[in-house]
């Protein structure tokens, strides 16, 4: 069948798988572009953000560096975040000296709201308000609440946990990064 | 299928001939359909309630959902693989249609006005027409030019046909589903495709997401039927664009709001929620106002001026419930919010706690002198709108019409031919048609009793019914 020359064939499949790659590698760049705000992985630098304390001020993650730092996100309206609280408070206080900062981050709330919490439960470490949910939900890309991410003096995130921690959990991975540079 | 025999065999040629298979085709539209029919056991990604969908899978399906994240089918249509199988159906199309379509253009411009007598003594259909002259010859040649016919002559003989466009329905069809195609593919460009819900609160101005205008919720109108389903939801729509006031509708059910190429549809709603109340400090025995204020339940701040009187909030319960461990929220919308506050102010050595139950949901004795009594205040209610834009639905109805105009030429249509010789007084008449043999002994019988020679048409012993 001399339908068409070989030349010919070879020209069309040519130009067809390569307009297809061009295709899959257009498409393929385009999401990538899209998907850079997953949640930070183990290994990554932790992103800054800078937020108000519930007493006003201004915090951001950067100026802790060089401090083994625990960034919980929580809600009043979450039962297990409440429930690990308290040990949260407790290795705090243990460690606090050592160069070790709890930041909670308060998912939503109002300032009265986070705040009340506290006291009633005595927290004494630093809680952040992420009043419009921008920290949470594209930075950290939060699913289920309680998550924690350990992040070390070099500021890389080293363990990230969801669900309500163990006060053993914590102390060991606390331990762990502070016996690191 | 290409039977030539070739010494060696490139790398071209060899794709040539694996895209031009019919086997390929098939594998490859049976990989499509099974990928799709996977990627409908889970919702997509798009359409769970969560941005973590690493997360979401393993907690909401278990290990199945795990397995099924991780190979990537919670996002099948927009992965690589899922695209690349459509790429090569699309290549897999266009080389098939080549393959043939060129033959047959090639064949059918290749035509012999006259072949010889005995070929067209073994056309199917077959009419001996005696006692005829090149009179008869004109007259049928015009007749067959009155139907549309194009007819080629020599001497006295002439090939007519029709619709030979019908021959090519297969691949015209083919080129319309290269079209859907890329239709469906144009959904992949960031910007063509957009569908998501946004949440409008009356009053609130929110962006629509993919878009650069806002839209803001004059009213939000709910109506129900008296067993309690909802029998009519409608928004008041204003498009805010470059900060002006663009278009003002209400959007109904099935009643969209249509703006710069972006569809708002109404999807969903919240029941009132309570946004704000007006409040009077009083004293509880001489029933003397101290001072208003107002209380935004979204926005709680930490005190209030009421006169010379603060009142300041402790603790907030957006939605107070009593739990294990005392008290607490079940959520941050205020559906029955509880304070603790204190008032502070001339004559207050030692401020009291107090709980202030906004809505009246309960009544405790309490210590202190003060009360916050409700005078007013505003319930909001929310409107859920669905964010839809798809810049590939007029390509894929293009591609429709395209298939659609392809299957007509298939179905409908049939590539007509007729071919006449004169010899020795007779008339001999051969036809053949793509389809429809029937339709062509009809037509043949009715062109000859239009040229005064009426025959009875059969059709050959070889031929099809």
């Amino acid at each position: 069948m001399a339908s068409q020359s070989k030349v010919g064939r070879a020209v069309t499949v040519t130009i067809l798988l390569l307009a297809s790659a061009g295709i899959i590698f257009a498409l393929l760049s385009f999401n990538q572009s899209d998907e850079n705000v997953s949640q930070p992985q183990v290994g990554q630098a932790a992103p800054n953000f800078s937020l108000t304390n519930t007493d006003e001020k201004k915090m951001s993650l950067q100026e802790l560096r060089g401090k083994v730092v625990v960034v919980n996100f929580w809600g009043t309206w979450c039962d297990p975040c409440r429930e690990e609280m308290p040990r949260i408070q407790l290795m705090y206080e243990k460690y606090k000296d050592n160069g070790v900062v709890v930041v909670g981050v308060n998912i939503g709330e109002s300032r009265v709201t986070a705040k009340g919490f506290a006291d009633r439960l005595g927290l004494t470490f630093p809680i952040v308000l992420d009043h419009d949910r921008s920290v949470t939900l594209n930075q950290y890309k939060i699913g289920p609440i309680p998550t924690s991410f350990f992040i070390d003096k070099q500021g890389v995130v080293r363990y990230i946990y969801t669900g309500p921690m163990s006060s053993g959990y914590l102390e060991t991975k606390i331990q762990t990064l502070l016996s690191q540079p | 299928m290409t039977t030539v025999v070739r010494r060696r065999r490139t790398l071209t040629t060899w794709l040539w001939d694996f895209f031009a298979s019919i086997k390929v085709a098939i594998v490859i539209i049976a990989l499509i359909a099974i990928s799709a029919v996977i990627g409908t056991i889970l919702p997509q990604e798009n359409f769970i309630p969560s941005l973590n969908p690493g997360a979401y899978y393993p907690q909401t399906y278990g290990t199945f959902g795990e397995i099924y994240y991780t190979l990537g089918f919670s996002h099948m249509y927009t992965s690589w693989w899922f695209v690349s199988l459509m790429l090569l159906l699309g290549i897999s199309l266009i080389i098939c249609s080549l393959e043939r379509v060129v033959p047959l253009y090639k064949s059918l411009q290749r035509q012999q006005i006259k072949p010889a007598l005995s070929v067209i003594q073994r056309k199917e259909i077959y009419v001996p027409a005696a006692g005829a002259d090149e009179t008869a010859v004109d007259k049928l040649i015009e007749e067959l030019t009155r139907r549309k016919y194009k007819v080629r002559r020599e001497g006295t003989s002439f090939m007519a046909e029709r619709m030979r466009i019908s021959r090519f329905g297969a691949y015209i069809l083919h080129i319309g589903l290269i079209i859907i195609i890329l239709g469906a593919l144009s959904r992949l460009i960031p910007g063509w495709y957009v569908s998501k819900n946004i949440w409008v609160e009356e009053g609130q101005t929110v962006s629509v997401t993919g878009s650069e205008f806002f839209v803001r919720n004059d009213d939000f109108i709910v109506e129900f039927y008296d067993d309690g389903r909802p029998k009519h939801f409608e928004t008041k729509a204003v498009i805010i664009d470059g900060g002006q006031e663009t278009v003002k509708q209400s959007i109904i059910v099935n009643s969209p709001l249509k703006y710069k190429g972006f569809m708002l549809f109404q999807a969903n709603y919240l029941p009132p929620m309570l946004r704000t109340l007006d409040l009077e400090l009083t004293e509880k025995d001489s029933k003397q106002t101290l001072g208003k204020f107002t209380m935004d339940f979204s926005n709680m701040q930490t005190e209030y001026k009421a006169g010379e009187y603060t009142v300041r909030a402790l603790d907030y319960f957006p939605d107070f419930v009593f739990g294990n461990d005392g008290p607490t929220t079940r959520s941050t919308d205020p559906n029955n919010p509880v304070l603790l506050i204190q008032v502070e102010g001339p004559g207050i050595e030692k401020p009291l706690k107090q709980w202030f139950f906004p809505l009246n949901q309960m009544v405790l004795e309490q210590e202190s002198k003060y009360e916050l009594v409700p005078f007013g205040g505003r319930m909001v209610e929310t409107t859920g709108l669905r964010v839809q834009k798809d810049n590939g639905i007029p390509i894929v109805y293009g591609g429709s019409v395209v298939v659609l105009a392809g299957l007509v030429l298939v179905f409908y249509f049939q590539h007509k031919r007729i071919w006449g010789q004169l010899h020795d007084g007779v008339l001999h008449v051969g036809a053949h048609t793509s389809k429809n043999w029937f339709g062509m002994r009809k037509d043949m019988e009715k062109i000859f009793q239009s040229v005064g020679m009426p025959v009875e048409v059969s059709l050959n012993k070889r031929g099809k019914k």
